[in-house]
């Protein structure tokens, strides 16, 4: 039984000279204790997607359509019933007398108690978004006290304290203002934060991008290690294939705004099949095995106000077929997921 | 031997002595206790211990000269730690001369107090003066000389509260705890330093030193467009005022200014009122800080030829970038050569100098920002062309532009000349950056993280388009970047930076497949890669974070991280040793680690 559960969720921005298209019908599942890669260029939707999870969707977007199905979501009713301001003026729905487990019909209140305690983020670029007046200790207690507000405070600090020496921080280094931490740790003092409610899954954006290779080892093994730990559900979100080859179970390939390739890490490693992922694989250059020559995509990633007719891909596409511009390809099943695209699709009717 | 083991044998003895006079001291303290309790003359005790601690101290000082003082942080503390002990001798004597006279006693009394309170903020200094040592690799106990500073002023002010109480018992087994307690805490401090120097001393007669001074001849010198020779940048940086109110520099830059300030207000021909001359004067006093500085290259020396590709790799502020702007001569080193086809570049005029650089181009890091966007395409590639009037026909500059674009891939050139740099994605930027860079016809270009900032897909692309050009033309190219993985598609050869050092540098398929400088086999081992089964090493080699470039560590710039430092790795500061042809690695022990 998959934890969390996507289904064709569609995630719009209204800008004045169209709408971007940034998440358009994008279904994926995420299984307890699994940890999902989530990869594509930037400006594909990645963001997006787990920012419309958390229902985080600022003005001009909006969550146009879709499921967001939480296994653990009756938790939160029961757990939670009190009525936001705004959940009152408006009348929603707050005691979510449907019960379902959709989080998209949610109140703003029980998202709320979501956020944090169920389902964690860890920010894209956040590292420079700590407060620098604040100790990174104080910091992570602020969190913890929203969700936990009787908890005393010699508790939260000890549970601070506690959960940052899981990360490896030495927890002198709690009482220091972000500025006396280097990257690495700024980017553990943030999974930390994102950890310290318990979380039944982290989202994490793009955490180790800004860091150097040998920092970046060292991160990505302390949040495997929790993961392990702690059964965490994972989404990484990065661009780069290798971290996601480094943590990930799952893989997910986003492009324009599309989830085009979806399944089991491995299997997609050793043999992708849709033709922009064997391209982005080809295309990152290894320190491993024999040298081999650069693979380039070619063209440029298209503009999501208008994206190309058929599937989206076609005008980069080495395999396109007449059909590639016209139609859009459906989701053909394989191993544990599935790829959209027309040569699988036509394989399939043929069978 | 060669002169720096000399130079280190002496730091040795002096450390020894250092000890040794700490010894004395105690003895020294112990006959004077003596005297005071035969003769009661107490003023002269204070003087003369106070003199011989301060002496103690230099010596010790001048044992860490070599390898310790040659560290900023640690120079400034030793500075600062000695000038309070000067304030402490100072008022000694003073307090001393005061009891004497009956009517100033409680100064007295006071002022010794104070005396001792400078003691204690001395030996505090002199304690974190150890504890940097140990930071860079230095094994040194530091908290004995705290221990001692603290205890002084305890057993004053303990001695001062028990001849108040005006009970002979009291004050006799204060002044006994006292001087035992000061006695065997000199013996500890002098001690310690013995076993210290002794230990050192040990490593230095283990160490068979194989080091290459000069390095061969290479013999396509014709075909050498860049060549640094012990090229250094030190950056200055502004350290806080307190820290710095000791400084001899700060003292020496004050009587500077005091001197001109004067000067300028007794001269005839004066052009400012005494006003401007004063609040001149005091900006410059308040202003002027100690400075330290960042190590962000020093010493390194490399080759560039013709229709190569070299690589300058490392982590994050190892010196990349400054090596990149000295040779393009955008910074101005603080020591080492440049030369650029053969040209000594400190030799040339400004106006040869502008020459030169005519034939020297960048590529930056973000196509976001390096274009201008006000220009149209055409004239962002065309502006050199005319900045240095090589070309005035307005016809044939369009047509090298438009050559120029069709070179880089952006194709067809007629629609791109026009537009702007916000119509355009950040890999066609690049790509008009890149065409910038090779419209004049270079012979040598320096890429700073040309891609870094560009998707994973469209990478590639201008890497092929940079890589294609440089062998079309024969440019040489200095590729900078912190990923391997990217270096080793580009670069001929790959130079390893560690702290603004060269560790090592070699072929670029022998550098990755076989690393031999430890730090290089770390920096391999953690790249990613993209393939599931191929892991990163689950046990990471190194650990920690690099250290800043202010405190470089003594001996080997690695040793605080490297798994396999031994001793002598904190006292000799390996050079870069040719291991195989062309093949440059600086470290200690790559034989024994590599079995070689
Ligand atoms: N507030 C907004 N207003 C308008 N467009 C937006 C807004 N936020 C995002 N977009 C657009 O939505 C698309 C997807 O953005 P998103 O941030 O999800 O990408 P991403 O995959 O996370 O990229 P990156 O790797 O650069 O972080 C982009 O084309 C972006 O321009
Ligand atoms: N203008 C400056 N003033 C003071 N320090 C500087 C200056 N420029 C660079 N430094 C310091 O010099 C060192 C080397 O910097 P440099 O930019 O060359 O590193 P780098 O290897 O290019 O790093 P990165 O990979 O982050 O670009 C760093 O410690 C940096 O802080
Ligand atoms: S659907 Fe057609 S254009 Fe799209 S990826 Fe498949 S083959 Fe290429
Ligand atoms: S010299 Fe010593 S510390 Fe430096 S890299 Fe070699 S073994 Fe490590
Ligand atoms: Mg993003
Ligand atoms: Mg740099």
């Amino acid at each position: 039984m998959a934890l969390l559960e996507v289904k064709n969720l569609k995630t719009y921005f209204h800008t004045r000279a169209g709408s971007v298209k940034a998440v358009d019908n994008v279904s994926f599942k995420l299984g307890k204790g699994e940890v999902l890669g989530l990869a594509g260029e930037s400006g594909c939707g990645k963001t997006t997607t787990c920012l419309s999870i958390m229902q985080m969707i600022d003005f001009p977007g909006e969550i146009m359509e879709g499921q967001i199905i939480y296994e653990n979501a009756f938790e939160v009713i029961t757990e939670n019933p009190s009525k936001s301001f705004r959940d009152r003026i408006f009348n929603r729905n707050v005691e979510n007398k449907k019960r379902t487990k959709n989080l998209l019909e949610f109140s703003e209140a029980e998202m709320r108690s979501i956020r944090g305690n169920h389902i964690s983020m860890v920010f894209q670029g956040a590292m420079n978004a700590l407060n620098p007046v604040h100790r990174v200790g104080n910091q992570i207690q602020e969190v913890l006290n929203i969700h936990e507000p009787e908890l005393e405070k010699d508790e939260a600090w000890d549970k601070v304290i506690d959960i940052l020496e899981t990360v490896g921080i030495d927890s002198v280094r709690a009482r220091d203002y972000p500025h006396q931490l280097s990257g690495g740790m700024k980017q553990r003092a943030l999974i930390a934060m994102a950890l310290v409610n318990n979380p039944d899954i982290v989202i994490a954006d793009e955490p180790v991008t800004a860091l150097d290779v040998i920092v970046q080892a060292q991160v990505l093994k302390a949040t495997k290690e929790l993961q392990r730990k702690f059964d965490l559900s994972m989404i990484m979100i990065t661009h780069d294939l290798s971290v996601i080859a480094e943590v990930c179970e799952t893989l997910a390939i986003m492009y324009a705004g599309k989830l085009v390739e979806y399944g089991d890490l491995r299997t997609l490693f050793k043999e992708p099949f849709h033709p922009y992922t064997q391209a982005l694989i080809n295309a990152f250059p290894s320190i491993a095995g024999p040298k081999k020559d650069l693979y380039d995509i070619g063209g440029f990633p298209p503009d999501l106000r208008n994206p190309p007719s058929g599937c989206r891909f076609h005008p980069r596409c080495s395999k396109a077929m007449p059909i590639c511009s016209k139609k859009e390809p459906s989701n053909t099943p394989i191993k544990n997921g599935y790829v959209a695209c027309w040569l699988y699709e036509e394989e399939e009717k043929r069978k | 031997m060669t002169s720096s083991e000399i130079s280190d044998y002496s730091s040795i003895r002096l450390m020894r002595m250092a000890g040794f006079s700490f010894l004395g001291l105690a003895i020294i303290f112990v006959v004077l206790e003596i005297i005071v309790v035969f003769f009661g003359e107490l003023s002269y005790l204070s003087i003369i211990t106070s003199l011989l601690l301060s002496l103690s101290v230099v010596i010790l000082v001048l044992s860490l000269r070599k390898v310790a003082l040659q560290t900023p942080s640690i120079r400034r503390n030793v500075i600062i730690a000695s000038s309070w002990l000067i304030g402490y001798i100072f008022l000694t004597i003073i307090s001393e001369t005061f009891f004497v006279f009956l009517i100033l006693q409680v100064a007295a009394f006071v002022i010794g107090l104070i005396s001792m309170l400078v003691r204690i903020i001395s030996f505090t200094q002199l304690n974190n003066t150890f504890k940097r040592l140990s930071k860079i690799g230095y094994n040194l106990d530091s908290q004995i000389f705290l221990l001692y500073g603290w205890f002084a002023v305890l057993s004053t002010v303990a001695l001062i509260v028990s001849v108040y109480t005006l009970n002979l018992t009291v004050i006799i087994a204060v002044v006994i705890t006292t001087v035992v307690g000061e006695i065997s805490l000199l013996f500890a401090v002098g001690y310690k330093l013995i076993q210290n120097s002794n230990a050192i001393k040990d490593i230095f007669e283990g160490v068979q030193k194989r080091f290459l001074d000069d390095r061969p001849e290479l013999e396509d010198h014709e075909n050498i467009v860049v060549e640094a020779v012990n090229l250094e940048k030190l950056f200055p940086v502004i350290s806080g005022f307190f820290e710095s109110i000791f400084s001899i520099e700060r003292i020496k830059n004050t009587g500077r200014a005091t001197a001109k300030y004067f000067s300028s207000i007794f001269s005839k021909e004066r052009t400012k009122t005494i006003k401007e001359l004063t609040r001149e004067y005091f900006g410059k006093v308040f202003e002027e800080r100690e400075k330290l500085f960042v190590h962000a290259v020093d010493d390194v020396s490399f080759r560039i030829h013709k229709r190569e590709t070299f690589g300058l790799v490392g982590e994050s502020g190892c010196g990349k970038s400054t090596t990149g702007l000295l040779l393009l001569y955008l910074l101005e080193s603080t020591g080492g050569k440049i030369f650029f086809k053969g040209l000594d570049s400190s030799e040339l005029s400004v106006r040869e100098l502008k020459e030169v650089r005519r034939y020297i181009q960048i590529i930056f890091q973000n196509p976001y920002e390096s274009l201008s966007p006000r220009f149209s395409i055409l004239d962002i590639i065309a502006e050199p062309l005319r900045l240095l009037n090589i070309e005035t026909d307005e016809a044939k500059i369009e047509e090298k532009v438009k050559e120029e674009l069709e070179s880089v891939g952006l194709i067809p050139a007629e629609d791109f000349i026009d537009r702007f740099p916000h119509e355009l994605s950040g890999g066609q930027r690049q790509r008009v950056g890149v065409a910038r860079a090779f419209i004049l016809d270079p012979e040598f270009i320096v890429a700073d993280e040309p891609v870094s900032m560009l998707d994973v897909s469209i990478r590639v692309g201008v890497l092929k388009i940079m890589r294609q050009l440089t062998l079309d033309r024969g440019t040489a190219f200095l590729f900078i970047t912190h990923d391997l993985a990217l270096a080793r598609v580009m670069c001929d050869r790959i130079a390893v930076m560690y702290l603004g050092r060269i560790v090592e540098q070699g072929p670029t398929e022998e550098l990755i497949q076989k690393p031999i400088h430890p730090y290089a086999k770390a920096l391999i081992a953690g790249v990613p890669k993209p393939d599931p089964d191929a892991k990163r090493t689950e046990e990471l080699p190194i650990i920690g974070e690099v250290p800043s470039g202010i405190d470089v560590p003594a001996g080997c710039r690695f040793n605080p991280r490297c798994p396999f430092a031994i001793d002598k790795c904190k006292i000799y500061d390996p050079k870069l040793e040719e291991v195989e042809e062309n093949h440059l690695v600086a470290c200690l022990r790559y034989k024994e680690i590599n079995d070689m």
